[in-house]
């Protein structure tokens, strides 16, 4: 099974719930999470399962202007 | 004549959009008695001032306590040369009001606080956030919260950029509608944030986000429809790419809550300074140490930096700096220097565990050349 985190293909063996995922995947530090463009709320994260294809997002806030 | 919404001046100055289809007369009156709080004139704050002046929108308040510096006009486009050194919001001012004397323009020039944000009051129809920092930001969300002020966040990072439309969701209404606010987005600031000024920008793009804020709030204001609201667009100058992503409220944020406490707003806090280290150096300090004897200057940026432009001293960039530590001498103190700070901190701190003395030329070459600028040096 595979998904598409910020349109790198990675593969996922057993973390399909998004929580395991990002603690995989996504590093430290503040991001906000979208699955297919749909934004996932924190509080989401440990409900959340992901399937095969799903395009994921991880948004890191920045500052600038 | 004089029972007219516009004058003969205004109907000539406006008649692209009141031949325009599905904006006409009508928009351009909604746009007349908009009034619209700007928060930040710097890179964003430029062009969506310029565009939303030339579009009629009847009165702007802009506010910003920053002055206008030389390393602004490589994206500040409102700014000239004549403004450097003078406050960001009264050149702005001057300018709108020489491209559309029609309009009215408040500016303010002081920091967006609790305490002006309570003054300010809720008699506006759009916020537009053109600001650099997280904490300006979360004001921003809670001031709007409170307020039920829409508001169009943008921010942007060396090649892209984000743009959100923020409606707070109104509590009484019917619907059963849920906005997201920035704090659902974004709960939390990181505490290392992307270092504000050796990150960089490219050049256009504060102006292409700018103008993606000011496209959303001309359609607000004049009643268009607005698809960024609820959404986050998040734009790639690199790549040339796009993305729209739809939000949703977060349980327990504090847009939820019946009530919003501006007073207790708070947001991490986040500083674009260097630490301050007993051996970080002001550009005055430096340059009376540099004189002395022992010491030695050390500029650890890239070569191409340092063809670029350097102020004397070794060239050795912080990644060859461990293995050629052997070229420098044990005895003097080393004085480092990058272009924003950064760099050369971790230089001085690998030094320092090398056993070497070693100092810092605190804000970097960016800092320094800022300095002598001022005190009429360069
Ligand atoms: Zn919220």
């Amino acid at each position: 099974m595979n998904v598409l985190l910020n349109a790198q293909s990675t593969p996922i063996d057993s973390e399909r719930v998004l929580q395991k995922f990002l603690d995989k995947h996504a590093g430290n530090g503040p991001f906000a999470v979208a699955i297919n463009e749909q934004f996932i709320p924190k509080t989401d994260y440990t409900n959340t399962l992901l399937n095969d294809g799903d395009r994921i997002d991880v948004v890191s806030p920045m500052q600038g202007g | 004549m004089s029972d007219t919404i516009f004058s003969a001046n205004e109907w000539l100055r406006y008649s692209r959009h009141i031949q325009l289809s599905s904006f006409g007369a009508d928009g351009q009156i909604k746009l007349k008695q908009s009034r619209v709080l700007m928060i930040g004139s710097g890179g964003l704050g430029a062009p969506v001032s310029l565009y939303l002046a030339a579009a009629g929108v009847g009165h702007i308040t802009l506010v910003d306590d920053d002055d206008v510096d030389l390393s602004n006009l490589q994206r500040q486009i409102i700014f000239s040369v004549e403004d450097i050194g003078k406050s960001k919001v009264f050149s702005a001012k001057k300018r709108l009001l020489g491209l559309n004397p029609e309009i009215e323009i408040d500016a303010i020039n002081q920091y967006f606080s609790i305490e002006l944000a309570l003054k300010l009051g809720d008699n506006f129809d759009l916020v537009i956030d053109c600001t650099d920092n997280f904490s300006t930001r979360y004001l921003i969300n809670d001031y709007c919260l409170k307020n039920r002020l829409p508001w169009i966040y943008a921010s942007i990072h060396q090649y892209s950029g984000q743009c959100a439309l923020f409606v707070p969701t109104n509590k009484h209404a019917d619907n059963n509608e849920s906005n997201a606010c920035f704090r659902c987005v974004f709960p939390d600031a990181p505490e290392d944030a992307q270092d504000c000024n050796s990150a960089g920008v490219i050049g256009v793009l504060p102006g292409m986000l700018g103008l993606f804020q000011a496209n959303e709030a001309l359609k607000l204001l004049s009643g268009l429809p607005t698809p960024l609201k609820n959404h986050l667009m998040l734009f790639d100058a690199k790549h040339l790419t796009l993305q729209k992503i739809t939000l949703k409220a977060s349980t327990g944020c504090l847009c939820q809550k019946a009530t919003i406490n501006l007073e207790q707003s708070t947001a991490p806090q986040v500083t674009c300074a260097s630490t301050t280290a007993d051996n970080s150096l002001t550009p005055d300090r430096f340059n009376l140490r540099r004189d002395d004897d022992n010491t030695a200057v050390i500029d650890v940026r890239s070569i191409s930096e340092h063809q670029g432009f350097h102020i004397g001293g070794t060239h050795i960039p912080l990644d060859q700096l461990g293995e050629r530590a052997d070229e420098l001498s044990p005895t003097v103190t080393h004085l480092c220097y990058c272009q924003s700070g950064k760099r050369s901190e971790k230089a001085v701190k690998l030094l320092l565990e090398k056993g070497f003395k070693a100092e810092n030329l605190d804000g970097g070459l960016a800092n320094w050349l800022k300095h002598a600028k001022d005190n009429n040096q360069i």
